[in-house]
């Protein structure tokens, strides 16, 4: 199996670009966003604090590798473009962490949608990241922002502690 | 919109800080108190929630218990992150054995 194809939004972006493991994380996902994530990425980086850096280290580090969509498939909605970006290229599934948002498009995606945790179990259980660089990880994805975002990563976490202690 | 009155009496030092943020800032007194009363309240409520939602996902409180305190709405969400989390985590695993 190949690199799989992870079509990725800002909130999912930024999570993972939170800790230092996206660069790791891109030997195994192929991650491609649209253009209107890449103008929020933008946006974000003129802001002079955390999340400011998180999103220009993004940009610089061509990680993601962004596609302009037919103008029949753009949307002024970061995570509807999202989704109409993994049903046209077939993805394998897509990242994104913003609760209401998986609820709503999940029924207009062809694959599943995950949130950003995902990536970092993966490779935990590839053995790819220690429990410690996972636990860490997941971790340093909480950030100012909505509590029940913070909350996917604290159930995360709860969760991989549990997990950790059966392997 | 229908405001309700809370009257909170201040220490005179307190008051005087009050007074001179105002000054800088060109806010009246009670428009900046209740700023950052609001701002206070929401973060507050926040960290509330979200420990009353990990009790919860930690099984020491009931799903009653969690509506109770939460709301209908929110209760829904915590039990949503709950089940696409372990969701997540399983197909983690099962990926895991497919990648080289």
């Amino acid at each position: 199996m190949g690199r799989l194809k992870c079509a990725i939004d800002t909130s999912a972006a930024i999570s993972l670009g939170s800790t230092s493991n996206f660069k790791t994380a891109a030997k195994f996902f192929s991650f491609v966003s649209t253009g209107m994530i890449n103008n929020e990425l933008i946006e974000i980086s003129k802001t002079a604090d955390k999340i400011g850096n998180i999103a220009n280290n993004i940009l610089k580090s061509s990680i993601i590798k962004f596609i302009k969509l037919e103008k029949e498939l753009q949307n002024n909605r970061g995570e509807v473009e999202v989704i109409n970006l993994a049903n046209k290229i077939k993805a394998d599934f897509v990242l994104m962490d913003d609760i209401q948002a998986r609820k709503k498009l999940q029924k207009q995606c062809n694959v599943p949608i995950r949130f950003s945790p995902f990536i970092i179990f993966t490779l935990y259980e590839k053995r790819v990241l220690t429990y410690k660089e996972s636990w860490s990880a997941i971790n340093g994805m909480k950030r100012e922002r909505e509590w029940k975002e913070n909350l996917i990563m604290d159930y995360a976490k709860l969760l991989f502690g549990k997990v950790a202690n059966e392997n | 919109m229908q405001t309700k009155q809370l009257n909170v009496k201040l220490m005179p030092e307190l008051d005087k800080e009050i007074e001179l943020i105002s000054k800088i800032l060109h806010i009246p007194k009670v428009d900046w108190a209740r700023n950052v009363l609001a701002h206070e309240v929401k973060k507050e409520l926040e960290e509330q929630k979200s420990f009353v939602a990990l009790e919860y996902m930690r099984r020491n409180i009931s799903k009653a218990d969690l509506v109770k305190l939460i709301g209908k709405e929110d209760a829904e969400d915590v039990d949503y992150i709950t089940k696409k989390t372990k969701e997540d985590f399983k197909a983690a695993r099962e990926l895991a054995k497919k990648l080289k």
